[in-house]
Formats: structure tokens, sequence, C-alpha cells
């Protein structure tokens, strides 16, 4: 694979002198469904916000299509085609639903654009644009909606809705299915299907296993800061030192042993 | 009209020119005790300028608003680097130092006062005060008002969004300071007379609460806050002492009962709702 | 000559300091404990020297008694301030959640108390009209000389008192029980909860400290003056606050220094530069500090620290 969208080199991280990422390299492939996994503190998280450029790493490299990343300030790099969602659902709550998501547009727009006030010219300003996707994801809202009359599931499809405001390449999910029930993780699926059909690639943080092999074709494994597994996510079951990992070193020696 | 109602007039015009000043900049997350600094800034460049060099009005004015901006731009910098409580402070320290400034200047008539020759009626101050409340409205229903309002609400995913938060936060601030000289200038205009002990800590704190039990999710929120505790008192004939007494009260059950002010964007949806009978689908 | 005069104005802005001092450490407990600017403050100190006044002048109201000795009409004082403190609690404090953490939430509480400073501030200007009142106490001029210099006896009792007052807070807050509550609530409320403390309970204590320090300050001030004003508390509570800053917010030894700090440049200012200077130099000092060094002189000691 000579051009991926992503490149992470021997990214190293320490926090306070406890080290959380040490010498992470992985590509994702243009196009692709790639999911980051790993148990809960092995630095998933902490290399999201490193992609998103929230902190700079110790040692190594972003490169995003081919172009490092370093010293390019977090909110320029949404105008690079990244873009992404959070464990925690961060919605704006004193902006309704229809301006949380136009505030994804936010990068496409030039200062000038910025002055129309949205209510009087929909289609230039965005607004026209903001609705129409937000019914092409099935959801349908009266204006001046708020975000916390809305059920949890929703809010989350809103989030993953306002990061493609800004036609990204790439797109970070942090825990998308964290906490849906499974009729509302199916919808996600289907949701994040579509995006990856328009072209876009998916690069997904979870814990939900049967989530993320439905789902993902490319699987990146964490544990401690350091990268155990990178490939396929059919012979996922099959590493040993994923096993190891996940179900810890007695249960795997007891196989051996059997 | 009779002079009274006038007098009133003027006074609720000057309130709410000066409340949409800490409007604009509370309206993106930052609080500013320091009103009166950049009020008595446009009162005294106004005052200057009349008396010395004899300019028209409306330059005047232009100019106090102009001063109060630039000032407001130059210690953006700096006090933005400060957070809530410590901005706070700052906002309130560089109105003392204001105030200290023109209180041991001869020039500026020290504590004293000065003398403002030219004068200005209500109908110019009103004409103001209804430009500046379409202004805050404007700014409001734009791109760049969400993104201010983004900045208030989460500033670490507004700036993952792209917005250039400290170059919203300084333009606020700004901006805030140019209406705050323009009201400062009004002031001057049209009372006449100006002294440092009038651009006091009080100021500062009741146009913030102006500001604030109006309500800064939306643009009617200074508007209605100032009107409010500029007119309730004159209409029922409340004197000086108790009029600030039940303000005090009305302070502390709003922010027991109804912390984000009378105007909330909710509020706003049923009212809208209401009158255009039945909800607008999108 | 100069040098002599100099340092009498040292003295002098020394024993003005110590006023600050219990005012300064009442707002820094409000702020490391309960993160929260309370700017009911200047009222509670103002409540108990114009009661004080009042029941010494005129005795308890609705001619209940007579005028009242200097001595319990002002420990009286105390009292109010103390019970003023703890309706700022039960109705500021108290109701305050935060859902969403942005700066014009965290202002809830600061907004209340500015209720409460009106409330207060009213009530006496109502009862009283803004006239300054003098207030007779038993030490009148009680001066001590040496070699040239005066220093006011009751001002420099005053000033050991404060210095001790507050000492002994300091070793209340490392060593007591109660210390050990109330520095595990000013680092995180929550977690404090969990590990079984009655948040609840405790908060209150710090208001009533807080009451309690505004009023004996009061008290130093009524005592070594021998004058109560509708506006004293003005005069106090931003020197006060400049104080907290640069001792640091949360740190009582900081509110300490920074009250000594305040006496000073302002004595040292207005004898050098006229009245009107103290302000700039004190409050241009603070933005400073507010800027380049928000932790202040004693911040790294803070109750509560790296809240901020």
């Amino acid at each position: 694979m000579s051009n991926p969208i992503l490149r992470l080199e021997n990214i190293s991280k320490s926090f306070g002198g406890v080290r959380v990422l040490e010498k992470v390299s992985f590509d994702v492939e243009r196009g692709s469904r790639h999911a980051l996994i790993g148990p809960n503190g092995a630095g998933k998280t902490t290399l999201f916000n490193i992609i998103s450029g929230i902190h700079d790493p110790e040692k190594g490299k972003v490169l995003l299509e081919g172009k490092d990343l370093k010293g390019i300030p977090s909110r320029k790099r949404i105008k690079r085609g990244l873009s992404r969602s959070f464990q925690n659902i961060r919605l704006m709550p004193h902006l309704s639903v229809l301006e949380n998501v136009m505030l994804g547009q936010h990068s496409r727009f030039q200062l000038l654009d910025m002055v129309k006030p949205l209510n009087f010219s929909a289609k230039s300003t965005g607004k026209a644009e903001a609705i129409d996707t937000l019914k092409s994801f099935g959801i349908e809202l009266h204006e001046g909606q708020t975000v916390s009359s809305l059920p949890y599931g929703i809010r989350k499809k809103i989030e993953v809705v306002r990061a493609l405001m800004s036609e990204p390449r790439l797109l970070l999910l942090d825990e998308p299915a964290a906490g849906l029930n499974t009729a509302e993780t199916n919808n996600l699926r289907d949701l994040l299907n579509e995006v990856s059909n328009r072209g876009i690639t998916l690069l997904l943080v979870d814990h939900d296993m049967p989530f993320v092999n439905s789902l993902c074709e490319q699987v990146s494994v964490m544990n401690f800061g350091q990268l155990i597994y990178d490939g396929p996510v059919s012979d996922l079951k099959n590493d040993e030192k994923v096993l190891q990992a996940y179900l810890g070193k007695d249960e795997n020696s007891e196989r051996s042993n059997a | 009209m009779s002079g009274y109602l006038s007098g009133v007039l003027a006074i609720l015009g000057i309130n709410i020119i000066f409340a949409y000043s800490i409007y604009i900049t509370a309206a993106t997350g930052q609080l500013n005790l320091g009103g009166a600094g950049f009020q008595a800034i446009g009162a005294y460049a106004c005052a200057l300028l009349s008396n010395e060099l004899g300019l028209p009005i409306y330059l005047t004015l232009i100019f106090s608003a102009v001063l109060g901006g630039a000032i407001s731009f130059l210690i953006a910098f700096p006090v933005l680097r400060t957070k809530g409580v410590y901005m706070v402070l700052a906002t309130f320290a560089i109105a003392e130092i204001v105030a200290g400034i023109i209180l041991n200047s001869d020039y500026l008539g020290g504590p004293t006062g000065m003398i403002v020759k030219a004068y200005i009626e209500t109908e110019v101050v009103l004409v103001v005060a209804v430009i500046v409340v379409f202004l805050g409205f404007y700014i409001m229903s734009t791109r760049i008002g969400l993104a201010m309002r983004a900045v208030h609400d989460d500033e670490a995913v507004a700036d993952l969004m792209g917005v250039d938060k400290r170059a919203i936060q300084v333009g606020a601030f700004t901006i805030g300071g140019a209406i705050a000289g323009l009201s400062g200038g009004l002031y001057a205009l049209y009372f006449g007379f100006i002294e440092a002990q009038y651009f006091n800590a009080n100021i500062s704190i009741f146009v913030l609460l102006y500001v604030l039990i109006g309500g800064t999710q939306t643009a009617w929120g200074p508007l209605v806050g100032a009107s409010f505790f500029t007119l309730i008192p004159e209409a029922l004939r409340i004197g000086d002492d108790w009029r600030f007494f039940i303000f005090g009260v009305i302070i502390v059950v709003m922010m027991i009962f109804r912390p984000e002010g009378i105007v909330t964007r909710d509020a706003l949806e049923r009212v809208w709702g209401q009158l255009f009978s039945g909800k607008r689908n999108v | 000559m100069l040098f002599e005069q100099v340092l009498q104005q040292i003295i002098n802005g020394l024993m003005l300091g110590s006023i600050y001092i219990s005012v300064a450490v009442a707002f820094t407990l409000a702020i490391g404990i309960l993160n929260f600017l309370n700017f009911t403050i200047p009222a509670l100190y103002m409540l108990a020297g114009m009661v004080g006044w009042s029941l010494s002048q005129y005795g308890v109201p609705f001619g209940l008694s007579g005028p009242i000795n200097w001595a319990f009409a002002l420990f009286i004082g105390i009292i109010c301030a103390i019970l003023a403190s703890l309706l700022v609690e039960r109705f500021t404090y108290r109701y305050f959640k935060m859902k969403h953490g942005d700066a014009t939430e965290h202002a809830i509480p600061l907004v209340s108390s500015l209720g409460f400073l009106l409330i207060f501030e009213y009530i006496i200007l109502i009862a009283h009209g803004s006239d300054t009142r003098g207030f007779s106490t038993a030490f009148s001029n009680l001066d001590w000389r040496i070699g040239g210099f005066i220093i006011s006896i009751p001002q420099l009792l005053s000033l050991v008192f404060s210095i001790l007052l507050v000492a002994g807070l300091s070793v209340l807050l490392k060593r007591s029980k109660v210390g050990r509550a109330l520095r595990a609530i000013a680092e995180n409320p929550d977690a404090a909860t969990i590990m079984g403390i009655d948040v609840d309970r405790i908060v209150p204590i710090v208001f009533i400290l807080i009451g309690f320090l505004c009023g004996i300050s009061a008290a130093i001030f009524a005592i070594n003056y021998h004058e109560v004003s509708p506006y004293m508390g003005d005069h106090v509570g931003t020197k006060a606050i400049a104080a907290m800053v640069i001792g640091g917010l949360g740190s009582v030894w900081g509110a300490i220094a920074g009250g000594l700090i305040v006496g000073l440049s302002e004595t040292l200012s207005i004898y050098f530069f006229g009245a009107s200077s103290a302000q700039i130099t004190v409050w241009g000092l603070l933005l400073v500090l507010l800027v380049f060094r928000p932790t202040g002189l004693f911040g790294h000691n803070a109750i509560g620290k790296g809240k901020f």
C-alpha cells in the first residue's frame, strides 16, 4: 500500500512521566473501514487526540494524505479532510440540533459568506444542505429542536452527521456504538456503511466486537500503548498476542497445557 | 414629550447600548466585569474632542466607539489568556485602572469631573440604540454568531470544527469595547458632565447583571434585561434605595429558579410557536 | 529624615494591611474550597460594623433595649455577619448544580452573591442612610512612641491578632479532621462525597468561617479607626480581592502576605504620588499578575490547587 490516507510513524507520547504511546505505526488505506481496538487505557483516544492535533506527539509523525501534520494547528486539520466524533457526545447544549450540524460546515465557508443571516438565505448559508443531509439519514426534526430533548441514539447519529458536514475524506469515530442498543447499533452500522460507500475512509475505536467485525475489514490492536496487531479482521481471533492481551496469560498457558 | 419621560428614555437607550456591549462578549463565553472602564474611555474621548476640537457630534461619537474598540483590542490578547474567575478579575482590574488614571489626571478633570459643552437630545440616543439593537441581532443571526455561541458552549470542539476561537474572542471583545465606548460618548453628550467616580464598579456590575438576568442565549436578552431594570422601577415609582434592594432579591430568586435568564432559546421557541400556531416543520 | 518618614509610612501600611488580611482570607477560602468568587463578603464586613454601631448607638430595634456596650455590640455584629453568610450558603451555593460547565454557568453563584450584596447593602442604607458614623470604643489614642516613630497599640495588637487568627486557621486546615475534609472538598467535591464526607454539613462551616473573618475584621476596623459606614465594605472589598490575587487564589498564607503588600503599596503610593495613585498601582500590579503569574506568590500551596 503506497498511498495510505493516514500514516502513523513511530508515534510516542508520555504524560507526566507515564508512557502512553510507544512507537505506534500503522497505515489506514484510502476508502477502508479500519478499526482501532484494545483494552481500556491502551492509548486509543490519545492517539485520536494526536491525529486531531489536540496533543503533539513526542516522537514520530502523522501523515495525512502524504503530508506531515506537524505544526498544523488542530483547527486547520479539518480543512485537510479530517473530521471526528467523540466518546462522550459533545453536541453544543445551547445550539439547536440544526445549528449543531451547521457548525460542522464552518470550515467550508469563507469570511464573506459568514456574514449572511442564516435564516434568510437557506441555500447559500448551508442551512438547506444541513436539513437535506439530516433527512437523508432519516432524521426529521422541527426547526429549533433542542439537543436535550432527543434520545441518546439519535444524538450519537447527529454527531456523526455533524462530522460529515465538513466533507471529510477521513472520519475518526470514537466509540460510536457505545451505549446503543441492538436496534440502534444496526442503524448506526447502516449509516456508516452508507458513509463508506460515499468514499469516506473510516477509522473507528470501539469495544463492541460483533459491531467491529460486521463493519470493518482492517483492524489495529493496541495494548499498553503499543501496537500488537495490524491486519485483516478475519485473522484477528487466531493471533496469540491479541488473545493474551484480552484474555490474560493464564488462560493461554492453560490452553497450551491442555 | 415631558422632560421626565425624555430623561428616562435617554437612560434606557444608553443602558441598552451598554448592555449589548457586555452581551457580545458574554455570548462568546467571556464575562466582562469592567464595562465601566470602556464606557469611561468613550465618555472622556467624546468630551475632549468636542470641548477641545469642537468636532461635530457624529464624529465624536464615532471616535468614542473607535477608541473603545482600539483599547479593547490591545488589551484583548493578554486578558483572553486568563480564564474563568481570573478573567472576571482581570476585566475588573482594567476598569479600576482606567478610573484611577482619570482620577489622577488634572487634564481630565481629576476628581472634579469634566463639563461637556456639546449636547444631544434623547432622539439621538434612541436612534443609536435602535441601530445597536439591530446590529446585535444581526451579528447573532449569522454564521459568525453561530461560531461565537459554539465557542461559548464548547471551545475545544469549536476549535476542531475549524473555528478560530482566538479571532472570535478578540473580535467579540473588541466590538464589545467599541459599543461600550459609544454608550459612554452618548452619556457624556446627553448629561453634559462626567466624572471618574460615576464609572465605578457598581456600573460594571449592574450592566453585567442586566445581561445575565435578561439571558445570554439570544439577542433579546440584553434588550429585555436593560429595559426591565430601567423601566420597572420607574413605572412602579420605586425610590432609589428600595429599587436596588428589590433588584438584589430578584437576582437571588432568578439564580435559584431560572439561572439562564428571562429569555432562553426554549422560551423563544415556545413564544414563536404560539404566535405562528404550530411548529414549523423542517 | 526621609528614611524615617518612609519607615513610618511602612508601619502605617502594615497596620492598614491587617484589616485586609482577614477579608482576603475569607475570599480565598471561598475560591479555594468552593470555587466561588463570593461578592457578598464586603457586605458581611459592612453588616458587622454597621450592626455593631447601631446596637451601641440605639440598642436593639423596636425599643427592646437601650444602647449596648460597644464590645458586646460588635460581638453581635459578628454573629450577624455569620448568619448572613449562612443565608448566602442556603440560597446561593446550595442550589447551584453545574449542568454544562460553560462560562456563564460558572458565574451563577457569583451573580447570586452580587444579589445578596445589594440586599444587605441597601437594607442598611434604607435603615440608616448613607452617612459615615463615628463609633467610639474604649481604645482611643494609645500610641507607642519609639525613637520618633508612632505605632498605634490597637493597630499593632490587631495586626498580631489577625496574623495569629489566620495562622490558627491554617493549622486547622492542615491538621484537623474538618480541615482535611475541607481540603478534600476543595480538590474534588464528588470524590469527597464518595469518600464519605458529608459535604452538605461541612460546606456551611466554610461560610461560618467566612462570616466570622469578615466580622472580626470589621470589629478591628471600628476599634482602630473609630468609624463605620454603609460603604466601608466597598473600600475594603476591592483591596481584599487584590490581596487574594497577589497571594494566590486559595492560599491562606498568601492572603496574609497579599494583605500586607496591598496595605504597604497603598500607603507608600499615597505618600509618594498622591491620593488617587494607589488605585492604579494596586490594580496595575494585579493585572500583570493575573496575566503572567495567575498563581500569585503562594499559589502552589493553595487549597484545591490545580483547579484553575
